[in-house]
């Protein structure tokens, strides 16, 4: 076979077992033949630093574009972030719940809760059809189909998964009963810092009130109080109404 | 459904579509940045080392080593950051030496990684290979590194048959080797 042939099999992972034998061969006795094959698989290792260096340089990019679309969020806002997600991954574990007292947690959970706006998707309902999957997640959101959004959020998940995606996913868990869904969701929100992360938290508290978990909802609500002014009055009266 | 995904992932990525390129880089960011806290690194530290990550598993995925998505792509991420961090972090800690020594074997069949320090002899490949044509370094780049066979290349390329594509092949590597001599007698 040519030479340049089997260094081509060689290059494209194609040789024969008998090719094999006859490459190995060249390579011991052919000074000509191993000083191209070592040209090539340095040439080889060359363009795979070059490529490295470009992808290098697309990553970077990347990231700077994160940082520049990132809100600015003050020490203070990490700080308490950074401790409502020690808070919630400890006190998971040894919750007790209130049964004795007369709260009805529903009712209590039913006059705070009002679902969260559509900020995201502008719904039109004009002429023009729109035919997008985020389009037709949040008109399943905004028309309270909460199980045709969470089949569509999940799919907008899957693909190009936003960063508001999990909020309004949790949203949807929360209105369609799947509590312990809605509950991890918001959780992990918080503790990865998502967006929507300060709302997460007083929906988290809403969710441990509709399943009856006033210890943890408290929890939720002194931070959300602590260390920031969203939904400050309405945690306040909640506690009251808790303690 | 998540299986589908991944496959439509796989091969968009395999064909080098950019937006999949940015998007699994993004969605997996964060996720990477929790897993990398514990090693006490900085920031800058980790998202040099999620980008060094995540150029690997592209590659892996590129030649072909990752054939198919047997766990999701951040436990690929995942063990790869690990190998590469416990590498950063061995030389001052003897614990860590022990802990790289178990994560390696695994983490060293599974993927490859060649990210050696260059020779003399590359490093005036990587010098030279610049001054190609566009399109000789772009032949010669789906060859080496994407591992497009020949055939493949006359369809990438709008080439007329597969002889044009080996001529021109040839004559690159040519080019390259004169242009090195000629500037360093070697």
């Amino acid at each position: 076979m040519i030479k340049k042939e089997l260094l081509y099999h060689y290059f494209s992972g194609t040789l024969t077992v008998a090719q094999e034998l006859e490459f190995n061969e060249l390579l011991k006795k052919d000074s000509a033949f191993k000083k191209q094959f070592e040209f090539e698989k340095n040439l080889k290792v060359a363009i795979k630093k070059k490529q490295h260096q470009i992808l290098k340089t697309k990553l970077q990019n990347f990231e700077q574009e994160i940082e520049l679309t990132k809100q600015p969020t003050t020490t203070k806002l990490k700080l308490w972030m950074a401790a409502a997600s020690i808070v919630l991954l400890v006190s998971a574990g040894w919750y007790f719940q209130n049964l004795s007292t007369s709260i009805d947690y529903k009712t209590l959970y039913a006059t705070n809760y009002s679902k969260y706006p559509n900020t995201i998707y502008s719904i039109t309902r004009d002429s023009v059809i729109d035919t997008s999957l985020v389009y037709k997640a949040f008109e399943a959101y905004e028309a309270s189909d909460y199980s045709k959004s969470i089949t569509l959020f999940q799919e907008l998940k899957n693909t190009n998964n936003p960063e508001y995606v999990d909020f309004y996913l949790a949203q949807a868990y929360l209105n369609n009963h799947q509590l312990d869904k809605a509950i991890d969701t918001f959780k992990n929100i918080i503790k990865n810092h998502k967006e929507f992360s300060t709302e997460s938290l007083w929906y988290l508290s809403l969710a441990y009130l509709k399943s009856e978990h006033p210890e943890k909802a408290k929890k939720a609500l002194k931070l959300l109080v602590e260390n920031g002014n969203y939904k400050k009055t309405e945690s306040l009266k909640l506690l009251k109404k808790l303690s | 459904m998540e299986k589908e995904q991944n496959e439509i992932i796989l091969r968009n990525l395999k064909l080098g579509v950019d937006s999949t390129f940015k998007t699994v880089y993004e969605s997996n960011r964060i996720p990477f940045l929790n897993f990398a806290r514990k090693y006490n690194l900085s920031h800058d530290e980790i998202i040099d080392v999620y980008q060094d990550t995540y150029i690997i598993f592209y590659e892996n995925v590129m030649s072909g080593k990752i054939k198919s998505f047997t766990s999701s792509i951040s436990t690929y991420l995942f063990s790869i950051g690990k190998y590469l961090i416990l590498n950063k972090l061995k030389k001052n800690k003897k614990n860590i030496a022990i802990e790289l020594v178990v994560v390696k074997e695994d983490v060293e069949d599974s993927f490859e990684f060649n990210t050696n320090d260059l020779s003399k002899e590359q490093k005036l490949l990587y010098k030279y290979f610049e001054t190609l044509s566009v399109q000789c370094q772009k032949l010669l780049t789906l060859f080496y590194y994407r591992g497009y066979t020949i055939k493949e290349i006359v369809k990438e390329g709008n080439y007329n048959n597969e002889n044009v594509v080996k001529s021109q092949k040839s004559r690159c590597m040519k080019t390259l080797k004169e242009r090195i001599k000629a500037n360093t007698g070697n």
